[in-house]
């Protein structure tokens, strides 16, 4: 491409849509490379169409269930905008399969997040202080709360304000209300002396905001057609436009980050996803929000930031397990007056464990995620035993009266889980070399899948909700898509990638915004840090660029 | 009323004679009322798959799986959803399920309990989830059986408002 900007951006999810917004509106000039095609949710979508008028009932052909078999957040209303498997191939070692599920399109998984947005606080960023484990975050909660607070003003958040340590309130939104079977576990959870609160949601509930508010459709990860849910494709990147001084370049698929002969980045090397050519654009500085591992995979590619040897290691994400399903026999045969699954959310049980008193089984912990009512299709039914007319009837009692609950469970960086460049030579469509993942659960994790179980069954047994189901056992890694680490910031050049700014140690004008930089998973949902940290980085990077210190070494 | 539905009532396993069952289940929708024809069964097999739904999802004071014609979810489904595998498969359940089953309603229950063998078994769960998924996604069983009344827009989202769940 001729020109040269100020900063190239790679991504333009959570990550790189709010970098490509912070430097924009600061007065940068920016091109913004995105890997994918765009493609409005606001009318790409198949919301307000009922399920018996589509093809086969909104289920995937079997063609298509092959083409996103791996990709298994990919369903019939969504996989317009879900990367197909074959496009971008992956390898990981013989029995330990890794699920990375990637949207290549302006907004990136932002179209279909599930949308909880929940700060971290101290007891995340100095865990290792605590129990040992890994390494402290180099930053602290009052370094990043400004910038928190600065995205939930950005992306609307609804919630309550709970006064919780380890969930520190933000600026929000009124609250959706919990449904009846909320209620129901919340009595439940504090008869335990856990609480359980609406989900903080980028979901706007409130009409004087910059986006419409919520109309209570339902089923946001089928793609929202008002845009009342947070994505970067519907605020960052036209807020971005609007400043005139962005340059957005579609299916553009980077394979490296280029650098002058003194090691600085000059310039970025993609290649055009229809003509497969290569190509090449220039610019004083380079941001990566590419995704954790995209981001370290350029690197890798790049070979740069090496310096270390922390570049591809401390892969984290959450285990996703103890799955509960039940009803409440209290709301058997209960139909709401309202569609209850019109909720854009969940509720949520914050991390309980470690927090104030020490568990002894395990370190760091996890939280649950509850949802309850009517859903659109009444999956339970298929788990009921019998048929006729009584069976009929026994589906329509449970319908308004099922509860389920869901983890999040940190899981510690460990020297085995990592990623590299794929030893036997793997590449993509457009020859760039694919990554090899090596993730798996380690003893920690699975003794705190265990007590997730536990307590599950004790919550469930508290609120007098009939069990009706249970999936004990984890889903395969990557199965949250929350996959954090690869890259993580530190005071120490040493020990590691990114300084405290998620600037690289090696290559002073080089930054990476996205979940690559994490030291830690945490118990909690990684997309509003992942944003804060974005825009943390995109103002230290223009101070650094007017004080012409972007070139300088530390 | 579905003399049918009345028998499952109390999931009593009378066993019902082949001809006895065909006299009490109506048929007229596969029998054609309008020009449908199956892409994927024969007339036969569709209007086997239409008793056996029934008898799975009957007609109550709400509409059953033949109200909802479910037969040509499942016949959709078979010549467009399914894998060749999937669909070798159900197909020879239903022949095999024909040929070997005077009673359906006693015959389905003896299947759901695996006593059958392993083959009764798979046969009636792939087609208990198949009238399930085909009936609760059918106009009739989303809005009048389950009486939905999602993916509409509402201005605001009340919530629990009843003070004995609190």
């Amino acid at each position: 491409m001729t020109g040269h900007w100020d900063v190239i951006v790679v991504g333009s999810g959570a990550a790189g849509g709010m970098a490509a917004y912070q430097l924009t509106k600061a007065g940068a000039k920016v091109l913004l490379l995105e890997a994918g095609p765009d493609k409005d949710p606001r009318r790409e979508n198949l919301r307000h169409r009922m399920v018996y008028d589509l093809p086969l009932r909104g289920a995937m052909s079997p063609q298509e269930r092959d083409r996103w078999r791996i990709n298994k957040s990919a369903n019939f209303y969504n996989k317009h905008v879900m990367l197909e498997d074959a496009e971008e191939p992956y390898s990981t070692p013989e029995g330990k399969p890794f699920t990375w599920v990637r949207s290549r399109v302006v907004g990136g998984k932002t179209l279909h997040w599930g949308r909880l947005s929940l700060r971290f606080s101290d007891l995340d960023f100095q865990a290792a202080s605590r129990d040992g484990h890994g390494v402290d975050w180099p930053i602290r909660y009052r370094d990043i709360e400004p910038y928190y607070a600065h995205v939930e003003r950005l992306i609307g958040v609804c919630g309550t304000r709970e006064g919780l340590p380890q969930l520190p309130d933000g600026v929000y939104q009124p609250a959706v209300p919990l449904r009846c079977g909320e209620q129901v576990l919340r009595r439940g959870c504090e008869k335990l002396g856990l609480r359980l609160i609406p989900g903080r949601m980028a979901v706007v509930t409130r009409k004087d905001f910059n986006r419409p508010p919520c109309h209570y459709c339902g089923y946001c990860n089928r793609l929202c057609c008002t845009g009342a849910m947070f994505s970067s494709r519907v605020s960052f990147i036209p807020w971005a436009m609007k400043t005139g001084r962005l340059t957005l370049r579609t299916n553009a698929i980077v394979r490296a980050v280029l650098t002058d002969r003194e090691g600085f980045a000059r310039a970025v090397a993609f290649a055009d996803r229809n003509t497969k050519r290569e190509e090449e654009a220039r610019a004083s500085a380079v941001v990566l929000g590419a995704s954790a591992l995209e981001s370290t995979r350029i690197l890798l590619n790049s070979r740069l930031c090496g310096s270390s040897g922390e570049l591809g290691r401390n892969l984290t994400e959450h285990s996703m397990a103890a799955k509960i399903t039940g009803f409440a026999p209290q709301l058997t045969g209960k139909m709401p007056s309202y569609a209850e699954d019109g909720h854009p959310g969940f509720s949520y049980v914050p991390q309980f464990q470690n927090v104030a008193a020490r568990e002894r089984e395990f370190i760091r912990g996890y939280s649950f995620e509850c949802s309850s009512g009517v859903s659109e299709y009444p999956g339970f039914a298929h788990g009921l035993d019998g048929f006729g007319a009584a069976f009929k009837k026994r589906v329509k009692q449970l319908y308004p009266a099922m509860i389920t609950m869901e983890t999040n469970g940190e899981v510690l960086t460990r020297k085995e889980n990592f990623v590299e460049i794929d030893p036997d030579g793997l590449k993509d469509p457009y020859g760039i070399p694919c990554l090899r993942i090596h993730m798996s659960f380690g003893g920690n994790d699975r003794k705190m899948i265990e007590h997730m179980n536990q307590k599950a069954q004790e919550i469930f047994e508290a609120a007098g909700i009939e069990v009706l189901s249970r999936e004990p056992d984890p889903k395969p890694p990557g199965w949250s898509i929350h996959e954090v680490g690869t890259a993580r910031m530190g005071n120490d050049p040493k020990t590691s990638v990114l300084d405290r700014f998620n600037r690289a140690h090696d290559v002073p004008n080089l930054f990476v915004t996205d979940g690559a930089a994490f030291c830690s998973a945490t118990a909690l949902e990684p997309t509003l840090t992942i944003m804060a940290l974005a825009a943390r980085a995109s103002d230290h990077l223009m101070a650094l660029s007017r004080r012409r210190e972007l070139r300088k070494r530390a | 009323m579905h003399a049918a539905s009345i028998e499952l009532e109390n999931m009593s396993y009378r066993i019902l004679q082949r001809r006895e069952i065909l006299t009490l289940i109506p048929v007229s929708s596969v029998t054609g009322q309008d020009a449908w024809k199956p892409e994927a069964l024969t007339a036969d097999q569709a209007r086997l798959v239409d008793q056996l739904s029934e008898i799975i999802l009957p007609r109550t004071d709400t509409p059953g799986a033949s109200d909802a014609k479910v037969y040509r979810y499942i016949d959709k489904m078979l010549k467009d959803g399914m894998t060749e595998a999937e669909r070798t498969e159900f197909l020879r359940g239903l022949e095999w399920f024909a040929g070997g089953n005077s009673g359906f309603t006693a015959a389905l229950t003896a299947m759901s309990k695996g006593e059958r063998g392993a083959e009764g078994l798979r046969f009636f769960r792939r087609m208990k989830d198949l009238t399930l998924r085909g009936y609760y996604t059918s106009r009739e069983g989303l809005l009048q059986e389950l009486e939905y009344k999602g993916n509409g827009v509402y201005t605001a989202f009340p919530g629990c408002t009843h003070p004995e769940h609190k």
